[in-house]
């Protein structure tokens, strides 16, 4: 099994967390996860099985990779331009869906071309094309030239003067700063480490957990649909700049879930497990163990069917780590993102409560909470070994004993912080986009001492303890959200005492996490990834990974 | 790019598939153009976009089983090949025992809108520099406008072939679309300060008629549209202010209802086989099915636009089926629901049809010629005449992040954003604190007590954009008892 060494080694690794390396526990543990089909043999050389077709129009016959490359650098470096950047790729997005055992959809979605960025004058341009051949990039070179030429005759973006306003540097400095300044011509390559392919598995491999999940659930009376869908996604990309980086990555991911649907007592209610959106192939499918868990998934389904509706007020919340993967993303996550924290997203996405002169300074939660965002830990959605600006992929503090220490950056944004160099956040979805500011792997530091959740549930007088996540929705300040659960139970003195339905919380961000009074410790931590972050005008979806161990937060509103 | 550079190996493909004997399928090129603008800091281009793709879909069905694939469209050899594996693998998947064969007719149909060459229309530096004599000014004002402008065209030719009788049919499309929008606020701590309280608007539009004229018109519509909110805004005599949660009478402007609408179809609440099945609101006994008596909610093939223009919709579906206009409300009353191929072979209801992709939306109100008991719904030419003849209300400019709560309850959530107001004696008294609220949108089109009669029609919702941007053609509302649940901080 081959393991990439930049996994152990980037900055901001964490020894608290060797159990998720490739040589950790939770690692052995995916490789020895049992096949439920036995055709799908081992992904070659542990990584994605995707080979690259580097095609042009047939008189030209088959050009590789380095030869799309430096036709474009070539003819970027003639244009004399200020910078640019490509990225040639090819993705696959395999996805299937089932209703009860029956396959409803299987979907095999591939794509392949260049997206080219021009800086220039201080404006930029980006065009994208799947043509590749040598008139096809030629033509798609120009555009990206044209456009960024003609943004900076308009009105340049004028980067430098705005850059001077926050960075201490004398208008001087600042008119001839580069954003591209702190960054170093890189040369390497990253292989998210895949123990089983997903996107050339034969179809009843992704589907068989679910079937066998399926029929389980529909011998339970109330039972009426199991709704299951399984999310492949796989890359292959190089990235190449006119500083003289070349990066080739592959990267894979993998999501699933399963529904189960109660129709009883005059209503309906469901309930869902969930497969994580890991990254890597087929073995976190099967670690996930759908069919295990389907029994007690049709069982809560039909109990939420009876479950009554908890009076709204105020109660202490346990919170297991699938619920808190989505408030942290959303809470935590995009608040930090430093272009919204800049105002580049106000027109859709939105903005923040948090503010550059903020850091060192806001109390975003209590003294127990630290988050830390870590783009090299392994499953993560993020890890992709180098972000889409030839950046590396890296670990940094963002809240430390419940103060603001970090927003994630770009080449772009950095500068504003006063720093030159750009954390490694900047992604982009596709080949045919643009990169924009996304959330790193960000997760919640497990509780120093030791706890586990039954002993949180023990030492709580009354609460209600929400496991999985549903309703979500947040102001575009990321100051006023509310969040639902899949499954909730009241506690009462210490004991979990019966079901509830339809639970909702609503806080304020900084109100909330400063609520928070215990989280459990190491044991009980969990990673949950997130498939499909939507951002950006032409809108994109991002992938990452956040990770917590059970909390509690008291006096939160519930109801409304 | 043109299709018809492509037409010599569709023609390969459709004939290879054919020998592939499926029971189904359908196979469809897409050209899609994207021409995209990010506005920051009031300056017109901070990015200028540029995309294009092409792509072969295709999807076949056998016994009961189907597959599909999207692929580069350009390697024929690489794709017949797909197509041969897709074939290859369809029996190894369990099969979908409700899979219905399309039923179309036997034929071809052109719908094409706009002109065959769109970047002709739109000149880009024409644009820019259109843009940029709106924001120019607002620069000197210390106005802090973001923005985004985006003109699609998208092109395709989609077959489908049915094996028992032989069946084929042919769609060809071309349209053309623009949506814009615009966020203004002032900030007084500077450009990188996040926006001051109460203090920031945004307006939005939609067009199927693109050119640079037309996109630099309806940017300054919006960009007016916004400012008149922030001057609003400004000339408060108060702060902003948090309001205690409870219901209210609002006002929501076109864009709000947009939203609205938009989501609670999203969520498929008006399907019948979910009502049937109680696992949805409009199944549950006490659901609320009677509205106004002058109301109808329309997913429409044709809207009549402001200045005498109409849009018509392609009347066919995905699958090549003819459709028409669905009237869901019609004279207040709860008249037509979804009803899949599968759930009309089970229940012998009509099979309805929705059109291709995203058909557009409209609401519309007309004063009955016999109205019920308390049916008193004041109608206004326009926004402003809306909150002219409000006593006491709120006026929310626009809803953002809606999700269902409990669906069985019919319950939505959302915030109020950029624009929210008090008002008092029929004006805009000062600015409110954003709020959560959560409503069921049934129960508020029940308890609309005003309309506009000046319609807007957006073609971006925050929620769904993509290639074909689904149309909403709606007026502002004034509706009683609207939930407001709690305040954000700004």
């Amino acid at each position: 099994m081959k393991t990439n060494q930049s996994l152990s080694k980037a900055p901001g690794y964490r020894d608290s967390f060797r159990s998720f390396t490739p040589d950790g526990p939770a690692y052995q543990e995916r490789s020895q996860a049992p096949h439920t089909v036995g055709v799908v043999s081992p992904s070659p050389q542990g990584r994605l099985a995707l080979p690259i077709t580097s095609r042009g129009n047939s008189h030209e016959g088959e050009r590789g990779e380095a030869q799309i490359v430096a036709q474009v650098l070539e003819i970027l470096a003639k244009q004399n331009i200020d910078y640019g950047d490509l990225r040639l790729g090819r993705e696959i997005n395999r996805s299937v869906s089932l209703l009860d055992t029956n396959v409803t959809s299987h979907q095999y979605r591939e794509s392949e071309g260049i997206g080219i960025r021009v800086y220039h004058e201080g404006a930029w341009g980006f065009a994208s094309t799947v043509d590749l051949s040598v008139a096809g990039l030629s033509r798609c070179t120009m555009r990206a030239i044209d456009k960024a030429k003609l943004s900076s005759q308009i009105h340049p973006y004028s980067h430098p003067t705005y850059l001077g306003y926050r960075s201490g540097r004398s208008g001087e400095q600042a008119r001839s700063f580069k954003i591209w300044e702190g960054k170093q011509p890189i040369t390497a390559e990253f292989h998210t480490p895949v123990l089983h392919c997903p996107l050339s598995a034969p179809t009843d491999s992704l589907t068989q957990p679910f079937v066998e999940g399926a029929a389980i659930g529909l011998t339970y009376p109330d039972i009426k649909r199991v709704q299951s869908g399984l999310d492949c996604y796989g890359r292959r990309r190089l990235f190449a700049d006119t500083l003289g980086s070349q990066i080739l990555t592959t990267h894979s991911i993998i999501d699933g879930s399963q529904r189960f649907v109660a129709v009883g007592h005059g209503t309906s209610a469901y309930r869902t497990v969930n497969g994580s959106a890991l990254a890597g192939g087929l073995e976190h499918l099967y670690s996930a163990a759908f069919p295990k868990q389907a029994a007690m998934a049709a069982v809560e389904a039909r109990l939420k069917c009876r479950a009554p509706k908890p009076p709204s007020g105020a109660y202490d919340l346990i919170l297991d780590p699938h619920n808190l993967a989505l408030t942290i993303h959303e809470s935590v996550g995009h608040p930090t993102e430093l272009d919204r924290v800049l105002g580049f997203e106000l027109g859709f996405a939105g903005g923040s409560f948090a503010q550059v002169e903020d850091l060192n300074r806001l109390v975003y939660g209590s003294p127990l909470v630290n988050f830390t965002a870590n783009n090299t830990l392994l499953f993560g959605g993020s890890s992709t070994g180098f972000d889409d600006e030839g950046v590396p992929c890296q670990g940094f503090p963002v809240v430390q004993n419940g103060i603001l220490v970090g927003f994630g950056s770009s080449l772009e944004t950095a500068p504003h912080l006063m720093s030159d160099s750009s954390n490694g956040n900047a992604r982009s979805t596709s080949w045919c986009d643009v990169p924009i500011v996304r959330i790193p792997n960000l997760y919640l530091e497990p509780g120093k001492s030791q706890l586990s959740l039954d002993e949180l549930i023990g030492n709580t007088d009354r609460g209600i303890l929400m496991l999985g996540h549903d309703s979500f929705s947040i102001d575009q300040m990321r100051a006023n959200f509310q969040f639902g659960a899949d499954m909730s139970y009241l506690v009462e003195k210490g004991r979990v005492v019966g079901p509830l339905r339809d639970v909702i919380y609503q806080s304020l961000t900084s109100d909330f996490w400063g609520s928070c009074d215990a989280i459990c410790d190491q044991s009980e931590w969990q990673m949950h990834g997130v498939f499909n972050c939507g951002k950006g005008q032409p809108m994109q979806l991002g992938k990452m990974m956040h990770g917590a161990a059970p909390a509690r937060f008291k006096q939160i509103k519930v109801g409304f | 790019m043109d299709s018809s550079q492509f037409q010599p190996m569709l023609e390969q493909l459709f004939q290879h598939a054919r020998l592939l004997n499926f029971d189904w399928f359908t196979l469809r090129l897409s050209i899609q153009r994207q021409m995209a603008l990010r506005i920051a800091h009031s300056v017109p281009c901070r990015e200028n976009i540029d995309k294009e793709d092409v792509q072969i879909f295709f999807q076949g069905a056998l016994d009961k089983r189907q597959s599909s694939f999207t692929a580069p469209a350009f390697d024929e050899t690489r794709i017949k090949h797909q197509i041969d594996n897709l074939r290859n693998q369809i029996l190894s998947q369990s099969p979908d025992q409700e899979w219905v064969a399309p039923n179309f007719l036997d034929g071809s149909v052109q719908w094409k809108s706009g002109s065959s060459d769109l970047w002709s229309l739109v000149d880009q530096g024409k644009l820019l520099e259109g843009l940029e004599q709106h924001l120019a000014p607002l620069r000197e004002q210390g106005l802090r406008i973001t923005g985004y402008v985006e003109i699609v065209e998208s092109e395709k030719i989609q077959r489908s072939f049915r094996s028992p009788d032989s069946r084929s049919f042919e769609l060809a499309t071309r349209e053309q679309g623009a949506a814009l929008t615009v966020t203004v606020d002032a900030p007084k701590k500077g450009v990188y300060s996040k926006p001051d309280m109460g203090e920031i608007s945004s307006a939005r539009r939609g067009t199927t008629r693109v050119n640079d004229g037309e996109l630099v018109t309806l940017f300054g519509e919006a960009l007016k549209e916004a400012i008149q909110t922030v001057r609003w805004q400004q000339n408060s005599q108060t702060r902003p202010v948090a309001l205690e949660p409870g219901p209210y009478t609002v006002i929501l402007s076109p864009s709000a209802v947009a939203e609205l609408l938009q989501t609670t179809f999203m969520y498929n609440m008006f399907d019948q086989r979910k009502i049937d099945e109680n696992r949805t609101y409009l199944g549950q006994p006490h659901a609320q099915k009677t509205f106004p008596k002058g109301l109808t909610l329309s997913r429409s093939l044709k809207l009549d636009l402001p200045h005498h223009q109409t849009y018509l919709d392609i009347p066919f579906n995905s699958s090549h089926a003819p459709c028409e206009t669905m009237n869901i409300i019609q004279e207040g009353a709860l008249h037509q629901t979804f009803v899949s191929s599968f759930w009309s072979e089970k229940t012998s209801l009509p099979e309805t049809f929705s059109a291709y992709d995203a058909p557009a939306l409209s609401l519309d109100y007309r004063v009955p010629q016999n109205p019920l008991a308390g049916d008193s719904v004041v109608s206004t030419n326009d926004l402003e005449d809306l909150i002219a003849s409000t006593e006491d209300g709120l006026l929310i400019t626009n809803l953002w992040y809606l999700r269902m709560v409990s669906e069985m309850d019919g319950l939505l959530t959302g915030m109020t954003r950029d624009g929210f107001f008090r008002i008092k004696n029929g004006s805009i008294n000062h600015s409110l604190v954003n709020m959560r609220w959560h409503d069921n949108p049934f129960r508020i089109l029940a308890n609309i007590t005003g309309f506009s009669r000046d319609k807007k029609l957006f073609g971006l919702s925050r929620l769904v954009g993509g290639g074909r941007m689904p149309l909403s053609l709606v007026p502002a509302l004034r509706i009683q008892g609207f939930h407001l649940s709690s305040a954000s901080k700004f």
